[in-house]
């Protein structure tokens, strides 16, 4: 009689018993399962999200001398003009995209009767690329000759379009900003983005840097944008910039202050770092609920060989061997086990079909992403069953295969 | 007559063999120095009251158990002293058993609970269902084969399990009261089985505190305090 026949036989004499057992393996199954899942897809949208601020973007901003150089006092204030753009995009091809970006300053902006207090920045239009602000159909975003005309046109972030124009079509409007006219050229295709370093770009309105510069006035830009154009250089590239700047504006390169960077892909290592100890984390979680439903199973295991005592005593008799026993119980807590965990997998694959129907356009849920039973999630949660199983079924197997044939025969 | 028997026919030999229990604080002696000689081809019958010992002697011989002293040797080897992986291998291959309540394992068919010892010895499924079939239509079950116990008669269940103690050809048959929960048509079938089994070159031991069904076999052994007692017989001469 096989292990599975044997279990099958056992389920009908034990209804009740053996069901609620093989509930708590599918429950178990179910939690590892949808958490690692989870796990997963939280951390894919994490690094999605952080591509929406740029895949792979670096932003230099300049910032107060911390040391004496080259005749001159400490605590000078070194700002990077706007043409510093062009120069590093003409001169150090290694950056890609290389574009200054001015802002945000706040200031007020109005369409028919509405007025509302908004960031403005003033960018070129590489950023555009950049920063994948990519325009929605019919519009376009900031080119070279807005900037060289100094243009009164912006592009507006989607959320911004939103509130100040509703379900109307924005671009060919005029907005005014503090009062003066810009015609709207563009409006950004809605984007994933969980990181910026001041707001996320759906409420930012655009405008050319050339045209930001005589509006406000502003002699120095905030931050020069770049990409590394390789990825494994990147470091070199930065190193580049860092002399190319310093010398430029004559001060200490290796001054930390005046240096200030952020590096997406710094954030991107981090947020790798995040991801995988959350699913580890998560992992645990479901690892523990599964241990949970392991007692259950070796409890359940050790009621049925004391009640097949008897059975056990018969079979020894005809010459089975403690091992021939051991095997059997072993196996038989395997079926239960692999029968709870085939169809926690199943009811899993549903939950996370469920959890793709959540509409996640909402900020929270955006975290959520799209959680799919990965192969990779099968695979790790199958072993973790099995390793349960036998774990759940060597003790009362032993049991079993240490049982004194005499004594079991005289059990009745 | 058996002292005059060369060495190898005799099958078993159990010397100044003791059996110790504990049960709670105390100790039972279950065997107090055993000494019995069986041969080959033997139909022996054990007889006693019940707590005589008769039943300890029987696991003792069918390597079910293994003496607190003394010695026991089976075809000329030394048993105790062994694992129980080389005793389940002894019982497996030389020894068949049948008991008074059947130990029929309820929820398999007879055909199954014949195939058992089969399993154990390695052999595969379908020459295991193809001998068991044989053997229950020598006694006298093949209609029955699908058939769980507890759809079975007491007489058809011992019948299994005769069967079942027959499956793997051993030499050696022990039985434990096989008539004790059987009406007397059917013990007497059973009897007229085992005086079969017996002609046909097994070794039989009877277990039994009936002194009707003893004086069946050719040698009766009388067990009383863990002891063999006076008047054990040889029936030899009326048997044969």
């Amino acid at each position: 009689m096989s292990a599975a026949s044997h279990l099958i036989r056992q389920l009908k004499d034990d209804r009740i018993r053996v069901t609620l057992t093989l509930l708590g393996v599918v429950w178990a199954t179910v939690s590892i399962t949808v958490l690692t899942a989870l796990g997963q897809s939280v951390h894919r949208a994490l690094l999605k999200g952080e591509k929406g601020l740029g895949d792979g973007l670096v932003r230099v901003a300049g910032g107060v001398t911390s040391r004496p150089y080259g005749g001159f006092p400490r605590d000078r204030w070194i700002g990077f003009p706007l043409r510093d753009g062009r120069l590093i995009r003409d001169g150090i091809p290694e950056a890609e995209l290389a574009c200054a970006e001015f802002g945000p300053t706040i200031r007020e902006i109005a369409w028919d009767k509405r007025t509302m207090t908004e960031n403005i920045v003033g960018v070129e239009p590489a950023f555009g690329d950049l920063r994948s602000c990519f325009p929605q159909d019919g519009g376009r975003f900031i080119n070279d000759l807005d900037m060289r005309q100094n243009r009164r046109v912006a592009f507006l972030g989607n959320a911004i379009k939103e509130k100040l124009f509703g379900r109307m079509p924005a671009v060919g409007q005029t907005i005014r900003i503090m009062n003066t006219p810009f015609t709207v050229v563009g409006v950004m295709r809605p984007k994933l983005q969980l990181s910026s370093y001041y707001t996320v770009d759906k409420d930012l309105v655009f405008i050319p840097a050339s045209t930001f510069e005589k509006l406000f006035g502003w002699q120095h830009v905030s931050g020069i944008l770049y990409r590394p154009k390789d990825p494994a250089s990147a470091q070199r590239t930065k190193a580049t910039i860092k002399t190319f700047l310093a010398a430029h504006h004559g001060y200490d390169p290796n001054d930390p202050r005046v240096w200030n960077i952020f590096d997406t892909r710094q954030i991107a290592e981090m947020i790798d770092d995040i991801g995988i100890g959350m699913r580890v984390f998560m992992f645990v979680i479901g690892a523990l609920t599964l241990i949970v439903a392991g007692v259950g199973v070796a409890n359940i295991m050790f009621v049925l060989v004391q009640d097949s005592t008897p059975q056990i005593g018969i079979k020894m008799a005809v010459g089975a061997k403690p091992l021939h026993i051991l095997r059997q119980y072993l196996l038989e807590g395997l079926a239960l086990v692999l029968a709870g965990g085939a169809l926690g997998l199943l009811f899993s694959s549903f939950v996370l079909f469920l959890l793709r129907q959540i509409p996640i356009e909402e900020e929270g849920l955006a975290y959520l992403g799209r959680p799919e039973l990965s192969l990779a999630t099968v695979l790790i949660v199958s072993s973790v069953l099995t390793l349960i199983a036998l774990a759940a079924g060597f003790f009362p197997a032993r049991r079993a295969a240490s049982v004194d044939p005499v004594e079991a025969l005289r059990y009745e | 007559m058996s002292r005059v028997d060369s060495n190898n026919e005799r099958l078993m030999i159990l010397s100044d063999v003791t059996k110790v229990y504990p049960m709670g604080d105390t100790q039972v002696e279950a065997l107090r120095g055993v000494n019995l000689q069986i041969k080959s081809r033997e139909f022996i019958a054990v007889l006693g009251p019940s707590g005589s010992g008769k039943s300890t002697i029987m696991h003792i011989l069918g390597c079910l158990d293994t003496p607190t002293s003394g010695t026991y040797h089976l075809d000329g080897a030394a048993i105790q002293g062994l694992n129980p992986n080389e005793l389940a291998e002894i019982r497996n291959r030389k020894i068949g058993f049948v008991f008074q309540s059947f130990h029929l394992l309820p929820r398999a068919t007879a055909c199954e609970n014949v195939e058992l010892p089969m399993v154990f010895a390695g052999i595969n499924a379908t020459d295991r269902k193809a001998c068991a079939e044989r053997v229950l239509d020598q006694v006298g079950l093949k209609e029955r084969t699908r058939h769980l116990p507890n759809e079975l008669s007491g007489g058809e269940r011992q019948r299994v399990a005769i069967a079942r103690a027959l499956v793997n050809r051993p030499s050696i048959l022990l039985a434990d009261e096989p008539t004790g929960n059987l009406d007397s048509r059917s013990g007497a079938e059973i009897l007229a089985l085992f005086e079969e089994l017996h002609t046909e070159g097994r070794t039989v031991i009877l277990v039994t505190h009936d002194e009707m069904i003893a004086s069946r076999a050719q040698r009766v052994i009388r067990i009383l305090d863990g002891r063999i007692g006076q008047g054990s017989s040889d029936n030899h001469g009326r048997k044969e």
